[in-house]
């Protein structure tokens, strides 16, 4: 059974690239991966989802709903948009961050209570401070980079591809100048992970696609 | 890995997207030639194609418009170079003239036109079936299911196309477009990029020779209709009274499908590639031992249809499936294709549907203006403008990024029909409403079909006001350049302003969207000028687009400048993040605006419209440098 990754947030925090560093690495760990992509007029600050889909039997490039076994998001309300997307108690990692939707006069849920009803979807709710840290370390647009060498760590730990073909892209990614800075946040994440998702969890999801 | 670098691989698979793969593909069929109009979801082909052009020294090229894409690689085609032109779906609607008539005279070599159609419409304003272009213009259609047979479908295209001495159409969608997978590469044969033109009466289409031509391609149909029985890309799979017939992206839902709901061995596929003209004697084949029938296939009923006519025809009997169980509108996906073969098959549908039904409360991410785009200002001004001046204006407009001021708080769009359309219908507007009408149009999609009805406007004295918002690209579809983008050694190949007073437009005036004062004054000449002499205003809006600067500051490496707001000052108005829009601010709790470090190019765009000057950078930036490149 493919394992299910749903990659959400908004169009230009590098979903993108994320996602394809991740199906990338999958190919080279010798697993078939698919990706579904969004494009054009919706990249431009809208509500972004990208199907990734790793699993050698996988066919169809497109995750059913309630189908996905991982959530990234990239942004609070974007990870709860698709939320339902999940099955229960399945894997969620999200940047702690809201962007208000530009829409004038627009309310937006409370933190809080974005984080509270996450919860509900699963008990494997695992928050990280990307944009904070990437702000702080100097590359603004990089909190994907951090997301990524989070994602990545618990890919590798799940057995669905190697790391180390991330990382590198990662650095890749930022040519001459970002390069090594992006290798940086890369591994700010990926210690993060390691830090905060038990082993114990890492089984638990396991449990659900194998 | 980035597309150039696949370059030098010729085994072994990459992980490609579907518009490269198909790239891919046409450089293993041997293109010498390739063109295009950008269009989401077709841009990527192209733009893969112009980064390996040099190192390949084959001739790729932004055309102007479709149809002149067109006509660029079919020429090439009928003088003996392999070539392939590529568009969204509406793109072909431009092209469609040169489209029938290829049929009529038939290439010389390898020729294949790329149709990139939209079900669901994610970036186009319908999701018409471009099928029935084959259909229509005796063109075959061919259509791949994934991106590795997209790569394959390609080349076979090339090849199939050089057989018959005709045209080809490669159907893609959006999510075989903008999906990527593993692509088994192929070797890349050295490109033939000079040909000769055999003078030939067949490519002289008045009547006579048109008669003719009829007649021959008539006569190649024939061959093309038996010879697509042959490809490896139909096929038949699995066996039983069930068949199941499914063509593109469709088929890739089915097979997971069936395995989903654990049929595989009570269903048949016929999975067809060659759509149009579809396989007869192949389909013929699979009606042995069947009982029923299911057709999936995303939009129209276009093969459904025909198995129905051939059935008929052979005076077969059998109970016909399709749009009745996957309904029309939108792609499809998974759980509709699963639901679908469920029913037809008389079994519960078992996909796992969600548990959990709570939802929050998440408000609309429409997509938006990009921080620094040159737009908003102009935007934020016109609004204003209109609102203080009470003017009764109808704003017809284009497509482009701009199309985005369709939504609040601008709604400075109140039509947007296709490409250069809000000059030919302001055109008209202006002739039968008292309103002031003012047409908005972008550069690129000014050249593509923005001048003819301007020269229309001058010609029969329309009172039109046109603001061409010149960023300099081809923003919307992913920065391709258009005729007015700056190129370093030679600068701007065509200016707009010698275009519009060449046509003989009086009023011209080009202003700094980032001036809104300006604007403002500009603006009110232009209404008094189109009411006083009943004659079109142009007025010419240029700064670059932001996504560009933002990128060429970070390239450079120029710190990116960022702003603050003094909270002291601030009195919490809302103008800025509210009637301004910049995604970049945001309200605090207390209503005063926050800049978000994260979102904010330092385009100071609005510090001009924050009334008590609370708006400032956050340090010294070397601000020079910065300005420089956004003009």
């Amino acid at each position: 059974m493919p394992v299910n990754i749903v990659v959400s947030g908004v169009g230009g925090q590098g979903i993108l690239s994320l996602s394809q560093v991740l199906g990338e690495s999958a190919i080279k760990s010798g697993v078939k991966a698919l990706i579904a992509e969004t494009h054009g007029l919706s990249q431009r600050g809208g509500s972004i989802i990208v199907h990734l889909r790793i699993g050698n039997d996988v066919m169809s490039p497109l995750i059913p709903e309630g189908n996905a076994h991982i959530l990234l998001g990239l942004e609070l309300l974007e990870a709860a948009r698709y939320a339902h997307y999940l099955l229960n108690n399945s894997l969620i990692v999200v940047n702690d961050k809201i962007i208000r939707p530009n829409v004038p006069g627009v309310e937006t849920p409370k933190r809080g209570r974005i984080i509270n009803y996450l919860k509900e979807r699963s008990r494997h709710l695992f928050l990280v401070k990307a944009s904070d840290i990437a702000v702080r370390h100097g590359n603004p647009i990089g909190a994907n980079m951090v997301m990524l060498g989070y994602i990545s760590n618990v890919l590798s730990r799940l057995g669905l591809l190697k790391y180390e073909y991330a990382e590198e892209s990662a650095s890749a990614i930022g040519g001459k100048r970002y390069g090594e800075l992006n290798k940086q946040l890369f591994r700010i994440g990926f210690n993060e992970a390691n830090r905060a998702v038990s082993d114990l969890t890492i089984a638990e999801i396991k449990k659900l696609f194998s | 890995m980035r597309f150039k670098d696949t370059l030098r691989i010729s085994d072994g698979l990459v992980f490609l997207l579907g518009n490269e793969a198909i790239a891919r593909g046409a450089l293993e069929g041997g293109i010498g030639l390739a063109s295009a109009y950008p269009g989401t979801p077709s841009s990527e082909i192209v733009e893969s194609l112009m980064k390996v052009k040099d190192e390949l020294d084959i001739y790729v090229e932004w055309s102007v418009n479709e149809k002149v894409a067109f006509e660029v690689a079919y020429a090439a085609a009928i003088s003996g170079v392999r070539s392939l032109v590529a568009m969204k779906h509406v793109g072909l609607n431009v092209a469609a003239d040169p489209l029938m008539s290829s049929a009529y005279t038939g290439v010389k070599n390898g020729f294949v036109i790329v149709s990139a159609d939209d079900p669901s419409m994610w970036s186009s304003q319908n999701e018409q079936d471009n099928r029935f272009y084959g259909l229509h213009a005796y063109i075959p259609v061919f259509e791949p299911c994934d991106p590795s047979e997209a790569k394959e479908l390609t080349k076979f295209a090339l090849e199939f196309s050089s057989e018959m001495k005709h045209p080809v159409i490669l159907r893609t969608t959006t999510r075989i477009s903008h999906s990527r997978g593993p692509v088994k590469l192929g070797e890349i044969p050295k490109p033939v990029t000079k040909g000769h033109f055999d003078k030939d009466w067949r490519y002289v289409l008045i009547p006579a020779n048109a008669r003719r031509n009829r007649l021959s391609m008539l006569k190649r149909w024939e061959a093309i209709e038996d010879a697509v029985n042959n490809t490896k890309f139909n096929k038949i799979e699995g066996e039983g009274g069930n068949l199941i017939i499914a063509s593109g992206i469709s088929y890739s839902h089915v097979r997971e499908s069936i395995d989903m709901l654990g049929v595989r061995n009570k269903v048949k596929i016929l999975k067809i590639a060659t759509t149009h003209p579809i396989p007869e004697k192949l389909l013929l084949k699979s009606l042995e031992n069947t009982d029923k029938i299911l057709v999936v296939e995303e939009l129209e009923p276009f093969i459904e249809t025909h198995v129905r006519n051939l059935l008929y025809n052979e005076g077969i009997r059998i109970p016909i499936y399709g749009k009745k169980f996957t309904g029309i509108p939108f792609e499809l996906t998974l759980p509709r294709v699963t639901k679908a073969i469920a029913e037809f098959l008389g079994i519960p549908y078992t996909l796992r549907e969600v548990t959990n039904n709570k939802k929050i409360d998440v408000p609309p991410r429409p997509p938006a203006l990009c921080p620094g785009c040159p737009y908003r200002p102009l935007f934020f001004e016109l609004r204003r403008y209109i609102n203080q001046e009470k003017l009764s204006a109808v704003l017809v407009g284009d497509i482009g990024c701009y199309s985005l001021g369709y939504n609040p708080p601008f709604k400075v769009q109140d039509i947007i029909i296709e490409m250069g359309g809000s000059i030919g219908v302001g055109n008209g507007l202006s002739r039968v409403i008292d309103d002031v009408v003012i047409s908005l149009i972008g550069d690129s999609t000014f050249f593509h079909a923005g001048i003819p009805p301007l020269i229309n406007a001058v010609y029969n004295e329309a009172p039109l006001i046109v603001i061409v918002l010149d960023n300099e690209i081809t923003a919307m579809t992913g920065h391709q350049p258009s005729p007015s983008t700056r190129i370093s050694d030679r600068g701007r190949s065509v200016l707009i302003e010698n275009v519009v007073k060449g046509i003989g437009v009086k009023y011209v005036r080009t202003i700094d969207p980032f001036n809104i004062n300006e604007f403002r004054l500009v603006l009110k000449e232009a209404i008094n000028h189109v009411k006083d002499k009943r004659q079109p205003a142009v007025i010419i809006a240029r700064r670059r687009c932001a996504l560009q600067v933002s990128r060429e500051i970070r390239i450079q490496g120029i710190e990116v400048p960022s702003y603050i707001v003094d909270e002291v000052r601030c009195i919490g108005c809302k103008i800025c993040y509210d009637w301004f829009s910049c995604p970049a601010i945001s309200p605090k709790e207390n209503n005063k605006a926050w800049i978000d470090p994260e979102l904010c190019i330092g385009c100071s765009a609005c510090v001009q419209v924050c009334p008590v000057n609370a708006i400032k950078p956050a340090k010294q930036y070397d601000i020079e440098s910065v300005e420089k490149l956004w003009r």
